[in-house]
């Protein structure tokens, strides 16, 4: 049964949303003063909103991570960039700690990251299932 | 009254001495950032491989802290389950102790540890032998029943016996 990971990063929203309010308020420095006025009983409403639906549209389009998996493979949707593998590929499943996320590492001639703290999902419990499947899909094919 | 009793695997225990040491006390010792099941080293196979080193990750303050003050020494752990620790003799110490200074001088390892679970009581003997394993490299076992860590008497053995709350 394929089960399938995605969850929303509403940090990663806020702070995309931060970024383009704070574009807004700079850009308020180079309008002339007469469109000023005029968009001016409006603009924090207008601005908060144009923020949270851009960050949105961009974290859909860029950031969103989508993970869906059973013990054959994976498909792994990183923004726009789809990644399908299969289990066999590999042969090694390293955890990785960095700065302050967790991947589990998959490595045969080359490696693939699954970015597991971005998906919220338990590093410790997800990189035993994964060597399960790795070892079990091995095992099956050889 | 219902009196729940909770009992560990050899597994919880491994996953849970992989949290000590990547993401809790076992960080005052080294950064470990990677983990591997079922490492070998030549004929023996380890059940968790950690490695890291010793300039801790962190913001901008302990990132330039950490570069003037710490060494920067690469740093292994090997972790295995024994059946039981009668199995432990001067022997058994030294293949295992060989085999780690022979990975640690290929891959510049300069730290080095092996940890050993067990599920029953060393004798006095056994923990002796423990204690005063010689070499550089760090000795502990742990009794994951009575939760009791015997631990060599060298720096290393001591510092990690310190780091770390089973």
């Amino acid at each position: 049964m394929t089960e399938k990971v995605s969850p929303i990063r509403f940090f990663e929203i806020f702070k995309l949303s931060v970024i383009f309010l704070a574009v807004q308020m700079g850009a308020t420095l180079v309008m002339p003063v007469w469109f000023y006025d005029i968009i001016r009983p409006y603009f924090l409403f207008f601005a908060v909103a144009t923020s949270v639906l851009l960050a949105y549209i961009v974290y859909m389009r860029t950031q969103r991570v989508e993970l869906s998996y059973d013990d054959k493979g994976f498909r792994l949707k990183r923004g726009k960039t789809v990644e399908s593998r299969r289990w066999t590929e590999f042969h090694k499943v390293l955890l990785v700690r960095t700065d302050g996320d967790f991947l589990v590492r998959l490595q045969d001639k080359e490696s693939v990251d699954l970015p597991v703290s971005k998906l919220k999902l338990d590093p410790f419990s997800f990189r035993m299932k994964t060597l399960r499947f790795v070892e079990e899909s091995r095992r099956g094919s050889s | 009254m219902i009196a729940l009793k909770v009992t560990f695997t050899s597994e919880d225990v491994l996953c849970m001495l992989e949290k000590q040491l990547m993401m809790k006390g076992g960080r005052w010792v080294a950064e470990f950032t990677e983990s591997e099941r079922n490492h070998k080293v030549g004929d023996l196979t380890f059940d968790v491989y950690l490695r890291g080193g010793t300039r801790v990750k962190g913001l901008f303050l302990s990132r330039i802290l950490s570069y003037f003050v710490l060494p920067n020494y690469q740093v292994a752990c090997y972790i295995s389950r024994i059946p039981s620790s009668n199995v432990i003799s001067s022997e058994f110490l030294k293949k295992r102790l060989m085999l780690i200074r022979e990975r640690a001088k290929e891959e510049e390892l300069k730290w080095n540890w092996l940890f050993l679970v067990t599920e029953d009581e060393p004798s006095a003997k056994v923990a002796k032998l423990i204690e005063e394993a010689r070499g550089d490299e760090g000795v502990l076992l742990y009794n994951l029943r009575s939760k009791s860590l015997v631990f060599s008497h060298n720096l290393l053995g001591k510092r990690m016996k310190a780091s770390l709350k089973l």
